[in-house]
């Protein structure tokens, strides 16, 4: 679910740069932005749901790596969140395609560590 | 600059391998089977991500470079993970 709500929110980012009228520009900017907070809001459940079994960074070399890398990524997507509210606020097509493409890239750590951590 | 179909048409092979990776996590059949297809899928997703959403589709010279880093990166997961 939060690799389909991020490349969603990647979609509304991409259709944010090819907008033809500021507006439009920053509600797709506002979109992604919400599915990021949904992202990390199921990430706040997840962790919850690991605190409560009992699951730390020390429970296991594996754990170490799991809360580090999903910690550093979910950092990101807070930045994110905030690089794309200050692009929006300008709305130049120039800062729209950079704050959107640093969004891009956090998607592209999310697709490549999804496997590695959750299905491998 | 990119067209919006082409941007959904990504976006829906995006979303269609996220969940074809799922289910086949869930579907009991070899791991070695699974975990192959699954970083095959990957491999894909962050291509279409670097060419479509990042709009290098454009741009031979830094399109080339990243995606032979992202092959590195995904041979060496795919070696690891059958010699694990």
């Amino acid at each position: 679910m939060n690799t389909i709500i991020l490349v969603t929110s990647g979609l509304f980012a991409a259709l944010a740069v090819i907008a033809d009228r500021p507006l439009k520009a920053r509600l797709w900017l506002g979109a992604a932005s919400l599915l990021g907070i949904l992202f990390l809001a199921l990430k706040g459940v997840e962790y919850a749901s690991k605190a409560a079994a009992g699951i730390t960074f020390e429970t296991h070399s594996f754990y170490t790596f799991y809360y580090l890398l999903t910690g550093f990524h979910a950092a990101h997507v807070i930045a994110g969140i905030v690089i794309l509210a200050l692009v929006a606020w300008e709305a130049q097509p120039r800062t729209i395609g950079v704050g959107v493409a640093f969004w891009h890239m956090v998607d592209l750590v999310w697709v490549l560590l999804f496997p590695v951590i959750y299905l491998l | 600059m990119m067209t919006r179909p082409r941007l959904f048409l990504t976006w829906a092979t995006l979303s269609v391998l996220t969940a074809a990776s799922t289910a086949l996590h869930f579907s009991g059949l070899p791991a070695q089977i699974t975990g192959s297809f699954i970083l095959l899928a990957a491999w894909i997703k962050a291509r279409l991500i670097l060419l479509d959403y990042l709009e290098l589709r454009g741009i031979p010279g830094w399109s080339a470079g990243l995606q032979f880093c992202l092959f590195i990166l995904i041979a060496l997961l795919l070696t690891l993970f059958l010699a694990a």
